[in-house]
């Protein structure tokens, strides 16, 4: 049985609460899960021998501390006996990017009647080098997974819900931006993450692609009753949160990762189930 | 007896003022003519010593504007090698005031420069700030298409400014023939090709550059009158002289027409000040210690010298560490990190 620890930050309660409403999602792999809100998992390295966790002064609060343990029962985990680790919540500049798209007209991307006539215009060139930057950006702080000697996959944020453009008002940045390319944006930059993840030798996994509207933007009916991680079983639904994602969100990205990493695991296997996302 | 000699602060007579100074004291060269505070919004131009001044300023945590801003995180390695983060706009280096002068009329749809586009093996590259797009654009159209966003951005510019700041650098230029429009490289170096029917060498007069710079002025104040202006001249010598004159001649000749005109207009003019960036690094007493082994960059260390003057005249966080935009760059930035296409004629040499 493959063992899989998936560590976070708060984008942990949605494949953390799909899990415990449907067992059957681990597909026979033993799953744990550890981490942090964000300003706790921030502070977690990984410490001696191979323990993953709160380790010498790490400032945080007092009462972050106590809810981590509560959430996983301890300040660290072993991950001496994990096969893969996976690492949810990985956060990836989409939100500069929306800025990049509401500012600049993007060669080859923003159709020049969208443009006008005085818009800021960026090349393609200079364009593809944000990306490749944004995305090292990301990735860098994640360089330290290479002395774990497993295979280490980062599961990206989940992109705004749709409800941003089909429920806002006109004319904001969100609803700019996608008039200006930025389905087309995403997918590239998200190429550009995989690209340089496995340069850096981490797998990058974006989200599902059933998750997604074709605007770019995730699927509304993801984000209604969206889970952070909390103590109890799932944190209270909030409506209004536009950066995590209900438990049907975290059942498609755990069937998403697990499916992965049957795939390179058992790469000529006759029972794989078709690789989603990107 | 009387004399109006008698009485003066010591920075007033050369032996209190400079032999008895300490070697690399500054000194107090600098009274600030008007404050510039954390409210000011500054706007920068020059030759490739403004980035240093620019880049200063946003340390302080000073609000310096760029109207063509990318991502914070963006490394400015990636960002300043497509001409980002280097001026208030990404219009590249302007070393004369002519070529000031022309884009500002350029912006405001006074003048259309000639040849406006440049090739290059297939490419298609702006003349007016060729090093902006190292690969250049698909086409002549994009090309313009771009300058047009680029010009909004610098009427932008002018219009929220309060202070503006420009670096004089050369006086010599490479012209079009037929129309007087000015380049900011000889045609050749980056892109387009040079020649002699259509290009000319110019070097101008003090007259010259004063006259540009006065009708800047007055165009600039005419969409903002309360603006301001800070003028500085470059202490880095010309990498090369098209003039016929020995390259350390041409550029005594150079820096001489540009530190009178910036002290004319200073004394012209109450709401210009000069800020002598110029004698902190030439002066006698740092023997050139300002100055890389080449004799010609100016170190990281002359940078902070003439910063932290300027600075900490205006009672400005000197340490660099003010922006939080500009933390990135660490203290002042290393001297060579700026972007300079002069420094491109010295492949040139023989």
């Amino acid at each position: 049985m493959t063992r899989l620890v998936i560590l976070g930050n708060s984008h942990l309660g949605a494949l953390r609460a799909a899990l415990r409403d449907e067992p059957a999602l681990a597909q026979g792999t033993e799953i744990a899960f550890f981490g942090g809100i964000a300003p706790v998992f921030k502070a977690m390295t990984l410490g001696p021998d191979l323990r993953f966790g709160l380790f010498g002064p790490h400032g945080v609060a007092e009462a972050n501390v106590e809810q981590t343990k509560k959430l996983f029962g301890g300040t660290s985990i072993d991950l001496n006996k994990a096969d893969t680790v996976a690492i949810a919540g990985i956060a990836w500049h989409v939100w500069p990017l929306i800025d990049l798209l509401d500012r600049y007209a993007v060669d080859g991307l923003t159709a020049t009647e969208e443009a006008g006539d005085n818009a800021l215009r960026l090349s393609r060139p200079a364009f593809d080098a944000v990306l490749a930057a944004l995305a090292e950006a990301s990735l860098a702080p994640f360089g330290w997974t290479r002395s774990l000697g497993k295979p280490v996959r980062l599961l990206l944020r989940p992109v705004p819900p749709e409800t941003l453009i089909t429920e806002g008002k006109p004319g904001t940045r969100p609803e700019r931006a996608t008039r200006r390319g930025f389905a087309q944006a995403l997918s590239l930059l998200e190429h550009s993450l995989t690209e340089t993840g496995a340069r850096l030798g981490l797998g990058v996994v974006v989200q599902p692609a059933q998750t997604r509207a074709a605007s770019g933007w995730t699927l509304a009916e993801y984000q209604r009753g969206a889970v952070r991680l909390a103590p109890g079983a799932r944190a209270a639904p909030a409506q209004k949160d536009n950066e995590h994602m209900n438990t049907a969100y975290g059942a498609a990205c755990l069937t998403d990762l697990l499916t992965r990493i049957t795939a390179e695991t058992h790469p000529s296997g006759p029972d794989l189930a078709p690789i989603q996302g990107g | 007896m009387n004399s109006p000699y008698s009485g003066l602060p010591k920075r007033a007579y050369w032996r209190s003022g400079v032999a008895e100074r300490a070697p690399l004291d500054p000194g107090d060269l600098y009274q600030p003519r008007f404050e510039v505070g954390m409210s000011t919004r500054v706007a920068t131009a020059g030759s490739c010593f403004a980035q240093h001044v620019g880049r200063a300023l946003r340390g302080a945590g000073l609000d310096v504007i760029d109207a063509e801003p990318l991502p914070d995180a963006v490394p400015d390695s990636v960002a300043t090698g497509f001409g980002y983060r280097l001026y208030s706009a990404r219009y590249g280096n302007i070393y004369t005031a002519r070529q000031l002068l022309q884009l500002v009329r350029e912006a405001e749809g006074q003048v259309t420069p000639a040849d406006p586009v440049w090739t290059r093996d297939g490419r298609y590259y702006d003349a007016q700030r060729p090093s902006v797009e190292p690969g250049g654009l698909d086409s002549a159209e994009s090309v313009q298409a771009h300058r047009a966003g680029h010009l909004a951005a610098i009427r932008s510019i002018l219009r929220q400014a309060d202070l503006f700041v420009f670096t004089f650098g050369l006086t010599e230029c490479w012209m079009h023939r037929d129309s007087g429009t000015v380049f900011p490289t000889a045609p050749g170096t980056l892109a387009g090709t040079y020649d002699p029917e259509h290009y000319v060498f110019k070097n101008f007069d003090a007259i010259e550059v004063l006259e540009d710079f006065e009708a800047f002025r007055s165009l600039a104040k005419t969409i903002n009158p309360g603006l301001r202006f800070l003028v500085t001249v470059s202490p880095v010598p010309l990498t090369a002289t098209a003039s016929g004159q020995h390259v350390e001649v041409a550029t005594s000749y150079s820096k001489s027409v540009l530190r009178a005109v910036t002290g004319m207009l200073y004394a012209r003019h109450e709401d210009i000040d000069y800020f002598p960036s110029y004698e902190v690094i030439t002066a006698l007493n740092t023997r050139g210690a300002y100055y890389d082994a080449n004799q010609r960059n100016v170190n990281a260390r002359g940078v902070a010298t003439a910063m932290q003057m300027f600075l900490g005249a205006h009672r400005l966080d000197t340490t660099g560490r003010g922006g939080a935009v500009q933390a990135r760059n660490g203290n002042f930035g290393k001297a060579a990190d700026i972007v300079c296409e002069d420094a491109l004629l010295e492949a040139f040499a023989q």
